[in-house]
């Protein structure tokens, strides 16, 4: 398998690990946000962080 | 001033579920694009460029997707874009937004209503059922292009929810059968593991041209509009808005990876007719290339897709008539358009003025003009959009993160969006590659919509609650010399805020203008708050009487939606070089540090910030000032010389792990950029070793009459997490406090950003 093959078959794998990633974030921030009903962009990025 | 009688009375049926709106957003992404771009991409990139050309661009799709999510689930109306555009850049820049979105769309509609005419024509005629037409192929395609789009057109009359409805319909038939491709590829190349040789070489022209085919098919992932125009008739908008954008971009990449590793798998290398690599055969078919493959995959292959690109192309018309409308619709009733974009059906509940025009718009394009070139500027259109919106999120959440209430917020803000813009710009640059004519129709259409909001929206245009920030005040004789201003909340504190702050106005040898910001409710309009609200009004009045016998100072009274945005344009207006405010020594909200007004206004004032809490009538004899060497322990101690001058007091200034004797007094005295005069003699500095710098300053604060502090430096990212040394002495602090934080210029703001 050459250099290229290698190199295009982990970006396509990366590329679509960081997709399902984001998904599986986004869906996580969202039930969050409804979850405790927060409202500003502070008040959510407060929690998301844990704090 | 807002006439009633010019309000224009518009309602739209909520009645999308989150299953029609991705599906829209489906039908709009899986057009001609993809069926077209297959073997194009395979014949420039060859079989494994095909497959990173669509994994990277949803990557680059998806960041879109973020801020389109973002912004529609804070802003969840109908003009997607164009809505944006106004909040983060006002009237202007929105209208040319909207005007973009109007165009792009509607001329991709054009470019699905030939595509679905072309497929059905050929078709047709391949079964000799049009021979007893008595036009050429040509016009028949025309005339089948014309009917397309005027079916469609009445289908979005009759309503959102029948237009969800059936575009769900056929996005669903055509999705079905993409995804039963890939997986008939998989099985396939699991079965016969030899087809795998088919990818070697992966990239046989370099990695260079994989720009190229990332630009011509990234048209089919411009789909998350669509979803963001139904923000008016969405149930759940501010959940379900940003859950479809999501869920579109991740099911389209998936199916176009697992259909593109179909296409090259599908054919087997030295089968009959197959000479040379497979991925130069299908190559060699270019727009043809994926419906060659595909009918070697599967029996009739075909007629399914024949079958599918009809299907495609009739969601993706849909889809697109419904983009334009909603588009030009928001144009109306903001009257940036004449009054009849915005007029609705009161039977249909449709703006049928809009689709009026955009139908006229669709056919005119469909029927008369060449549609490639047009279409490729209406996908720069489409990037151009796309890059105002990546960067309208940036400004909105900087400027307005407090004020909105956001269903969903990105994460990994700013990158998401950056990369984005970046990435998008590359795209479009290569996209002159493939139609010079566009990169001038493009600006052109740009240019005329600067020309129409000049001479036709600008005086038209609806005043809207957003664009109103203060407009009443009364105005204070212009300061002279060094300005200052002391905003005051409640008027019962402002004697001594203001008898504390004189000293400083004393030896910085300016005049101090007194503001008192007057929030209005939502419900009042801001035009009448003059007359309505006279509380605050009389309060300020008294003070300023009492005040102008002992202090030659100013007033000015000022009318907002928002306190923190109504002192920041003011302080930007009258040019202002210190703001001073008061703070009562706790936040009512978890989310703040000081509070929503003093951390707002902290974060985005570009002149000197003293916040000043208990100072009360007390004298100043010991001062401490905890300094790290920045510009804000100068600002700091700037601060506590004109208080110990005035109290013939002293100021230690306390370094906590400074090891190294990093700070050095004479250094920090020497007269800074603002002027100021640091009184050495005045100084001592002492130098401890602690564990934690926050509490050794605590422990040591006991000791002094008052403390001064620099706010924090830390980014404006980090400081959302709340964990400031900052912070927590200001809260664990018992004794008189004040806070200040220096300007430090443009470069300080991106250092604080980034």
């Amino acid at each position: 398998m050459s250099f290229d093959a290698v190199c295009g078959i982990i970006l396509i794998f990366l590329s679509l690990g960081l997709l399902i990633f984001l998904v599986f974030r986004s869906k996580r921030i969202i039930r969050l946000i409804h979850q405790k009903d927060l409202h500003s962009a502070r008040e959510i990025q407060t929690k998301i962080n844990g704090k | 001033m807002e006439n009633k009688s010019l309000q224009i009375e518009s309602e739209l049926s909520r009645d999308l579920s989150l299953f029609h709106i991705t599906m829209m957003g489906l039908g709009m992404m899986i057009g001609a694009g993809v069926f077209l771009g297959i073997g194009n991409a395979i014949f420039h990139a060859g079989p494994g460029g095909v497959l990173l050309t669509f994994s990277l661009n949803g990557v680059i799709a998806i960041c879109t997707a973020m801020s389109y999510a973002e912004l529609s689930s804070a802003i969840p109306r109908a003009g997607g874009a164009y809505n944006f555009a106004r909040l983060a850049f006002g009237r202007r820049t929105s209208f040319t937004a909207g005007w973009m979105e109007w165009f792009a769309s509607s001329v991709a509609g054009s470019l699905y209503a030939v595509t679905f005419s072309i497929y059905t024509v050929r078709y047709f005629q391949g079964l000799k059922l049009l021979d007893w037409v008595p036009f050429s192929i040509y016009t028949t395609e025309k005339i089948v292009a014309f009917l397309a789009a005027l079916l469609f057109l009445y289908i979005n009359y009759r309503g959102a929810s029948e237009t969800g409805k059936i575009g769900a319909f056929f996005t669903l038939g055509q999705t079905i059968f993409l995804i039963a491709i890939g997986l008939i590829g998989i099985v396939i190349a699991f079965l016969d593991p030899s087809r795998l040789q088919n990818f070697s070489p992966f990239m046989p022209h370099g990695w260079d041209k994989l720009l190229v085919t990332m630009g011509f098919t990234y048209v089919a992932f411009e789909g998350y509009e669509v979803i963001a125009q139904a923000g008016d008739e969405t149930v759940d908008p501010k959940r379900n808005l940003p859950k479809a954008m999501i869920y579109s971009v991740v099911i389209v990449t998936l199916t176009y990876v697992a259909v593109s590793f179909a296409s090259v798998v599908a054919v087997k290398a030295g089968s009959p007719g197959v000479e040379g690599p497979v991925w130069e055969w299908i190559g060699q078919f270019k727009e043809r290339g994926f419906g060659e493959a595909v009918a070697r995959l599967m029996p009739a292959g075909n007629f399914f897709l024949t079958l599918a690109v009809i299907f495609a192309s009739i969601s993706a018309l849909n889809a697109t008539i419904y983009s334009a409308t909603r588009a030009s619709y928001a144009l109306g009733r903001d009257r940036l358009l004449p009054k009849i974009f915005s007029k609705i059906s009161k039977r249909q509940k449709t703006p049928y003025g809009a689709l009026f025009f955009t139908g006229i718009l669709v056919i005119g394009v469909a029927v008369f003009l060449p549609t490639m070139d047009v279409a490729s500027s209406a996908s720069i259109m489409f990037l151009f959009l796309f890059f105002l919106v990546n960067v309208s999120v940036i400004r909105i959440r900087i400027n307005m993160g407090d004020e909105l209430s956001y269903g969903f917020l990105m994460p990994f803000f700013p990158w998401l969006p950056l990369l984005a813009i970046i990435c998008q710009a590359v795209l479009a640059v290569c996209l002159v590659h493939m139609s010079l004519i566009a990169w001038i129709i493009a600006p052109l259409w740009i240019i005329l919509s600067l020309f129409i909001f000049k001479f036709y929206s600008q005086k038209r245009a609806l005043p809207t609650r957003e664009e109103v920030q203060v407009i009443e005040e009364e105005r204070a004789p212009e300061a002279e010399g060094y300005r200052i201003m002391v905003a005051v909340a409640n008027p019962n504190n402002a004697i001594p805020m203001v008898r504390s702050t004189y000293y400083i106005s004393e030896a910085k040898k300016g005049q101090v203008n007194l503001l008192h910001m007057v929030p209005v409710p939502e419900q009042v309009p801001l035009t009448d708050a003059k007359e309505l609200i006279l509380e605050g009004k009389e309060a300020i009045i008294e003070v300023m009487l009492h005040l102008i016998i002992k202090f030659p100072i100013t007033t000015t009274i000022r009318y907002c939606r928002n306190i923190a945005r109504g002192i920041l344009s003011a302080v930007k207006e009258k040019k202002i070089q210190m703001l001073i405010m008061g703070w009562e020594g706790k936040s009512r909200r978890h989310s703040f540090s000081l509070g929503s007004t003093l951390d707002y206004v902290l974060e985005r004032a570009h002149c000197n910030v003293v916040i000043l809490k208990d100072l009360g009538d007390k004298t100043f004899k010991n001062i401490l000032v905890p300094v790290a060497g920045g510009p804000n322990s100068c600002f700091a101690l700037e601060i506590a010389s004109i208080l110990a001058e005035k109290h013939d007091g002293k100021i230690t200034a306390l370094s906590v792990n400074d090891e190294k004797r990093k700070i050095d007094i004479n250094k920090l005295s020497m007269p800074h950029r603002n002027g100021g005069c640091i009184l050495s003699d005045r100084i001592s500095i002492k130098r401890i070793t602690a564990l934690s710098i926050s509490d050794a300053i605590l422990k040591e604060s006991k000791c002094y009459d008052l403390v001064i502090l620099g706010a924090t430096q830390d980014p404006l990212i980090r400081q959302l997490t709340r964990d400031s040394i900052t912070y927590k002495v200001c809260v664990g602090c018992r004794r008189p406090m004040i806070i200040v934080k220096a300007s430090a210029g443009f470069k300080s703001w991106i250092r604080r950003l980034l």
